[in-house]
């Protein structure tokens, strides 16, 4: 059962985990051009950069190898995408089963409970371990080039990344498993992440909302973590609830 | 007994999908469930398999089970090497040899797509799936749908073969030949009710045509060219006097699916 998921959602990991990988290898060769792009900000008026929080002080040290990867790294690429990567991964799991009627063949064979188990833990895991692989990557590449970098905060940014992908992957499943199809909780989870990003973006007090602000700060402290966390939870005790008292 | 369902209801919205029908398998027994679409067959046999949740009544399953869909969907993008694989892996008591068998009997290559199977290839291959399970009550909805009929008359073959080991049968069709060739009992549905229940000799030998130009108690069947009705009705309460012919069981179906029930 576990290897039907895999080959499930074999494509949407591979192309999902190749390119983010694809795009570590360019951050790291686009790193010899760093020099070269501070000299090409020298040239832009005074004062525009800074609007966006492109200092001169922050170009000098984008030319650190340990900020370079913090920051454009976890802070920006990798970041960015640890909510896509839980809500591709996570929208078809029971949506595709439940559109092409296959939900029927599992459910006669398997207890609801079993099933549900391995539909939401198999991709879980797999994302999680994709996810230590992007996330842990820079280390042996740093050791290798001779650089150093802070593994603390490297191990500060996995553990926040872990907790946003359960989240959002608790909350695609949610959808999920209560579609009918699999558009449906495609749309329902950016509409979801879109809004919750612009509300907590501009509401100071809906400041949590947005989750983008704790993944790409990699900011691990307490209530932001727990509330995430708690929220993934009741996310995940709500799709469970579903799916037992669905009918197929 | 296998199966006994007592006043099962299930609604969807206002409406009664099933409304309180009641019925039992019997152990090496093939009952079978006929009616139009729409009847609440399949919806019934969903709520048998708990892919549905009744809404009240009772469900008594006395053994293990397997179920045929009507749509028989099978993962498309799956070789049928890998669907036998997963079979092994969550059917029930699942005999692959068997499997293999019947499926290079139909001549189904195991290095194909699903997707590349025709809809009775696919049905071949769930019913040899099915089939390769070992459980105690088989549910088939409308097994034999999109088979050839050479195809259909082996497959009935290996559904009347089921009870000679014991099991029981529980199954869907619209084909009504193929109900009087090998079910045992039958029960007929219309609007979520059960409108007759019984073996098939003895609903033919209880119901009988008459041919009259006065309204009788019965299901009415047609209307002939001369004004006078052919009504379905019980032997016993047919009036004194009148000629009564045997009815097939299609002109029982008929009359009762359809016909109008004339109550005086």
């Amino acid at each position: 059962m576990i290897v039907k998921e895999l080959k499930d959602m074999k494509v949407r990991f591979l192309v999902m985990f190749f390119l983010l990988l694809g795009t570590f290898v360019l951050l790291v060769v686009m790193k010899d051009y760093t020099p070269a792009l501070t000299e090409m900000l020298k040239n832009i008026p005074e004062g525009f950069l800074e609007k966006f929080g492109v200092t001169e002080e922050f170009i000098k040290k984008l030319s650190e190898w340990n900020f370079y990867i913090i920051t454009q790294w976890y802070g920006k690429n990798l970041g960015q995408f640890v909510p896509i990567l839980a809500i591709i991964i996570a929208f078809p799991i029971f949506a595709r089963e439940i559109e092409n009627e296959t939900i029927e063949l599992l459910l006669v064979r398997l207890s609801r409970k079993k099933l549900f188990i391995v539909k939401f833990f198999a991709p879980l895991v797999f994302t999680f371990v994709a996810l230590f692989v992007l996330a842990l990557v820079p280390v042996p590449v740093s050791w290798f080039i001779g650089e150093k970098l802070d593994t603390g905060l490297v191990f500060r940014y996995l553990l926040v990344e872990m907790i946003t992908i359960y989240l959002w992957f608790s909350i695609t499943v949610f959808f999920s498993v209560i579609s009918s199809d699999q558009v449906q909780p495609l749309i329902a989870s950016i509409a979801t992440l879109a809004g919750t990003t612009v509300l907590g973006g501009f509401v100071k007090t809906l400041s949590t909302l947005n989750t983008y602000s704790y993944v790409l700060k990699g900011d691990l402290t307490l209530w932001p973590s727990l509330i995430y966390t708690l929220t993934g939870v009741v996310f995940t005790y709500l799709s469970w609830k579903s799916f037992k008292t669905r009918d197929f | 007994m296998i199966l006994k369902v007592k006043d099962l209801r299930k609604f969807y919205g206002e409406k009664a999908a099933v409304d309180g029908i009641s019925f039992e398998v019997e152990k090496g027994e093939i009952f079978a469930i006929l009616g139009p679409n729409g009847a609440g067959k399949t919806t019934t046999l969903k709520c048998i398999t708990g892919l549905r949740r009744k809404n009240s009544g009772e469900i008594e399953l006395n053994g293990t089970f397997t179920y045929l869909p009507e749509e028989k969907k099978l993962y498309p993008y799956l070789r049928v090497k890998e669907i036998i694989d997963l079979f092994e892996k969550i059917g029930k008591d699942f005999n692959k040899k068997n499997c293999l068998e019947l499926l290079e009997r139909y001549r189904i290559d195991l290095n194909e797509k699903v997707t590349n199977l025709s809809h009775g290839m696919r049905t071949i291959l769930y019913l040899s799936l099915v089939f390769s399970e070992n459980v105690d009550l088989y549910i088939l909805d409308e097994p034999t749908w999109g088979l050839d009929p050479l195809v259909r008359n082996e497959m009935l073959e290996n559904v009347r073969t089921l009870t000679f080991e014991g099991k029981s049968v529980l199954y869907t069709s619209h084909v009504l030949a193929e109900v009087e060739k090998i079910a045992d009992r039958v029960a007929i549905m219309k609007e979520g009710k059960i409108i007759l229940t019984g073996s098939l000799d003895d609903i033919k030998s209880s119901y009988g045509l008459v041919v009259s130009k006065e309204d009788l108690n019965g299901y009415l069947l047609k209307t002939l060219k001369s004004g006078e009705k052919v009504y379905l009705m019980k032997k016993e309460e047919a009036p004194e006097g009148v000629e009564i012919e045997e009815a097939t069981f299609e002109d029982i179906f008929k009359a009762i699916v359809r016909g109008e029930r004339n109550d005086r």
